[in-house]
């Protein structure tokens, strides 16, 4: 008979739960403010710290920069109004008028001076010093104009200048940030990683009209179903292809796909056999093989890489002939992505006197590194597949970042499939490709693959010193079109940035290129009504 | 080498106490501290043998040798001469931190106890509303099943037991949002904005294996227990079966169960990790995860440390509630 009881208890429970439901449902999407999610934590809100994605992008909306990038990644005056070079190594940069900190303390020369001065304080250990080395001094005129003396003439100065926020010469550690941009922070609630932004109504372009909350969800499952649940207004986050497919069927959504700026490839070690290599050995074999340019053409040409992006990108790709994204000034667009032709790789590796042989009828043995996420392991696993297809007897070995990253430093890696951040200007090319940028003696370096050309050491550093756009996209043109011959890397794609919005609550939101929420501080006031299922 | 085994003789002497002690508290408080000794050596050691180096994350792959020397210094990775510090350095310094109370996080230069502390209340409310949970569910459950013992509710409840066992939490937490947030919109999606709403569904999923586990061993330590003479007796007497069932069985078949459910506790505390980053709940196990990825040695070694405290709290807790559900057990006489 109690048994009977408990059971009736139970149902009881469940039916009080179910009837409570109706009464007292969540209601999601009625704020009256914006909600951004992020998908890495914000570190700091100093814009000398700010390391991360979120950071940056949150700083940024604090801390005002001397320039912006605008759409077409050109350099755009923000708090500066104009900039003059005196010569190759000196600019006169002069500020906007009647400029305001938060705490309404006047944005002067002197904080220029002081923010990039700051820098070279062997003290402050910010990520931005070696970035800033080339500048030799920062000074103040007068109250409207500062010079900047480089040591050495560096094109992509006013590039670097932009989005990095200048700071209150009175600013102390552990304080507020007090910065000058659009928005001002209300509460950084770092219990539960929530930001609040709050308009800085003195903003030189008037202030915006909405607050900004950033709020931290890593994982993309339940970004997804914030969004779904309308919980979020905007998300500018990693979202996989196959989730992006689900979103597109939800109608209060809308899903922007703009160019991406960063730079998926295949690095190829080139240094070739060790000197204490063994001669008949099998890594002698592969490290000579792939310093061979016809076998790194080979393996280009083996990969369809329009199929990976087809299949297993959805078509959020786009094919890349160089680091330089396709919507990129510099980006010369005579110059092609290399076509999948099989039968040339067969020829190729024939040329390069690497013969089948053996009981699996192979040419050599290689191994393609990759990082865990599942996309890039998938993709990887295409790679050797296709290779195999050529007589490369390849395997694929999936390896945590940080252990990754030490190897490809120490050169010890063989075929590494990896990606680089938003490249903004080519001069990247020096840290990826010119022979200085090598890593030697534990000093760091991009040129891991330890690409060594004299003709493309000469081209990047005349590209640097030069000031002329049109000169210098001829310049880098040369260059990615040795590049692409030689083949240090395999240029794979160009994801594309996906940004979701609600398009009931922010059906104005103009997203950024280049990655930065710069379109909420022009936005209209959102809509507090919440749309009806 | 002889800094190794100075430190080792150091641990053997701070932990042989404890088996000659009589008094059973000052035991349980050595071997609390051994555990949490332990717990942290282990992960300090890890951290050091794993790739990684938070100089480099913290001033990026440009950095300049002397920036980088300097760092390190800072962070009390080398000594003075530049000499990388050996693991047992490194220890004692996080020893010394923490007595002094002033371990500073290698990212972001806070102390890492009070950022820590700001995490725990979240992590200790979400292990204790799964444990509760699992003890009013796996309770409920597991009597249920034993007195329909091979009925249909007794099937039903062993099949519901078994997929609860088998669903892992990350799989099962999306269910459970899709099902109670997006379809019913009963409760809040993500964060902890909504107070104990916000602690349901995270509860619900990490607690739902647990008390799948606990109804089957409940079930069967009652069907061992009722199937005594004594029971057997009560039943001739005329009491009712209710009293049978709790008053006697129950109690009787806790002993197991509470063992288990002690040791459970640190699958729970581990398992924060996952639920908190699927239900964005801002507890200790993101604080870990965080740091882990950063190489931020002094704040994981926190987290980790405030963690073991915490298990070998519950655990010691629940060796004194032995006494209470069986007088027969009682801690000083077995000592």
């Amino acid at each position: 008979m109690w048994h009977a009881k408990l059971f009736m208890m139970l149902l009881g429970a469940g039916i009080f739960f179910g009837a409570c439901g109706s009464s007292c449902r969540i209601t999601e999407g009625d704020k009256p403010y914006i909600r951004v999610v992020l998908s890495n934590p914000v570190e700091s809100l100093d814009p000398r710290f700010a390391t991360s994605a979120s950071s940056s992008q949150v700083t940024a909306l604090i801390f005002a920069a001397l320039f912006e990038i605008s759409d077409d990644l050109s350099v755009v005056p923000y708090l500066a109004e104009k900039v003059e070079a005196l010569n190759d190594l000196t600019f006169k940069i002069r500020l906007r008028k009647g400029l305001r900190f938060h705490d309404q303390t006047p944005l002067t020369a002197i904080d220029v001076a002081y923010t990039f001065s700051s820098l070279k304080n062997s003290k402050l250990f910010s990520y931005y010093a070696p970035k800033f080395d080339y500048i030799d001094e920062v000074k103040a005129i007068n109250d409207l104009d500062v010079i900047f003396l480089l040591k050495r003439p560096h094109a992509s100065f006013l590039l670097d200048l932009s989005g990095f926020g200048i700071i209150s010469k009175n600013s102390q550690e552990g304080s507020n940030p007090n910065g000058s941009g659009p928005f001002r922070l209300k509460h950084w609630n770092k219990q539960i990683d929530e930001i609040k932004l709050e308009p800085f109504l003195d903003w030189f372009e008037g202030g915006p009209k909405n607050e900004v909350v950033f709020s931290l969800v890593r994982d993309e499952n339940t970004r997804l179903l914030e969004l779904i649940g309308q919980k979020t207004d905007l998300c500018d986050s990693e979202i996989s292809p196959q989730n992006l497919l689900k979103l597109k069927k939800e109608k209060h959504l809308k899903i922007v796909e703009l160019p991406g700026l960063g730079f998926t490839y295949l690095a190829i070690n080139v240094r070739g056999p060790r000197a204490d290599d063994r001669v008949a050995n099998e890594v002698h074999k592969t490290r000579k093989a792939l310093a061979n340019k016809k076998v790194r053409q080979a393996i280009a040409h083996a990969i369809d890489f329009d199929k990976i992006i087809d299949r297993l990108y959805l078509g959020f790709a786009d094919r890349a002939s160089g680091l330089i994204p396709n919507s990129h000034w510099a980006k010369d667009e005579n110059i092609k992505p290399l076509i999948f032709a099989p039968h040339l790789s067969e020829g190729l590796l024939d040329e390069a006197g690497l013969k089948r042989e053996g009981p699996k009828n192979m040419r050599f043995k290689v191994e393609i590194a990759s990082i865990p996420s599942a996309i890039r392991k998938n993709a990887a696993h295409i790679y050797a597949d296709s290779l195999q297809k050529i007589g490369i007897d390849a395997r694929v070995r999936i390896k945590d970042w940080t252990a990754l990253y030490r190897e490809m430093q120490q050169g010890s890696f063989e075929i590494v499939s990896s990606h680089w951040i938003p490249v903004l200007d080519p001069d990247l090319y020096h840290w990826v490709h010119h022979s200085d940028s090598i890593p030697k003696d534990g000093i760091s370096g991009g040129n891991r693959h330890g690409y060594k050309n004299s003709l493309v050491d000469e081209l990047i550093d005349k590209a640097r010193r030069t000031l002329d756009k049109g000169e210098r996209k001829r310049l880098y043109s040369e260059i990615e079109a040795i590049l692409l011959a030689e083949l240090p890397y395999v240029p794979l794609w160009h994801e594309r940035r996906i940004i979701v919005q609600n398009l009931h609550r922010l059906p104005n939101y103009v997203a950024s290129s280049t990655g930065s929420y710069a379109g909420l501080r022009k936005i209209a006031a959102v809509n507090k009504v919440r749309l009806k299922p | 080498m002889s800094s190794w085994c100075i430190f080792i003789v150091a641990l053997l002497l701070i932990l042989s106490p404890i088996s000659l002690l009589k008094s059973p508290l000052l035991n349980r408080f050595f071997s609390l501290l051994a555990v949490v000794i332990g717990a942290t050596m282990v992960v300090s050691l890890g951290m050091r043998l794993a790739p990684g180096d938070p100089v480099h994350y913290v001033l990026g792959d440009q950095a300049l040798e002397a920036s980088k020397d300097s760092l390190a210094k800072e962070l009390r990775l080398r000594d003075l001469s530049g000499k990388e510090l050996s693991f047992v350095e490194q220890y004692s310094s996080f020893i010394k931190g923490l007595l002094r109370n002033d371990l500073k996080s290698f990212v972001s230069g806070k102390n890492t106890f009070s950022a820590a502390w700001e995490k725990l209340p979240y992590t200790v409310a979400l292990a204790l509303g799964a444990m509760l949970v699992a003890l009013v569910f796996g309770t409920l459950f597991g009597i249920f099943a034993a007195a329909f013992f091979h009925r249909w509710p007794d099937h039903l409840l062993s099949i519901f037991a078994l997929i609860g066992i088998s669903l892992p939490s990350f799989f099962l937490a999306p269910l459970l949002l899709i099902f109670f947030s997006l379809t019913l919109k009963l409760l809040p999606i993500s964060g902890a904005e909504d107070g104990i709403l916000s602690l349901i569904l995270p509860s619900l999923s990490l607690g739902i294996a647990l008390a799948a586990m606990l109804a089957r061993l409940i079930r069967a330590s009652l069907l061992e227990v009722l199937s005594e003479d004594y029971i057997r007796t009560a039943l001739a007497k005329g009491l009712r079966p209710r009293d049978i069932v709790i008053k006697h069985a129950l109690r009787n078949a806790l002993v197991p169960i509470v063992t288990i459910f002690g040791l459970q506790c640190g699958t729970v505390l581990c398992g924060t990790v996952i639920t908190e980053k699927i239900f964005n709940w801002p507890g200790l196990g993101l604080l870990l995860l965080d740091s882990i990825y950063r190489f931020d040695m002094p704040q994981v070694q926190t987290c980790v440390l405030l963690i073991a405290i915490m298990y070998a709290f519950i655990n010691t807790l629940l060796d004194f509630f032995y006494g209470l559900i069986d007088p027969r057990i009682n801690m000083g006489k077995l000592q």
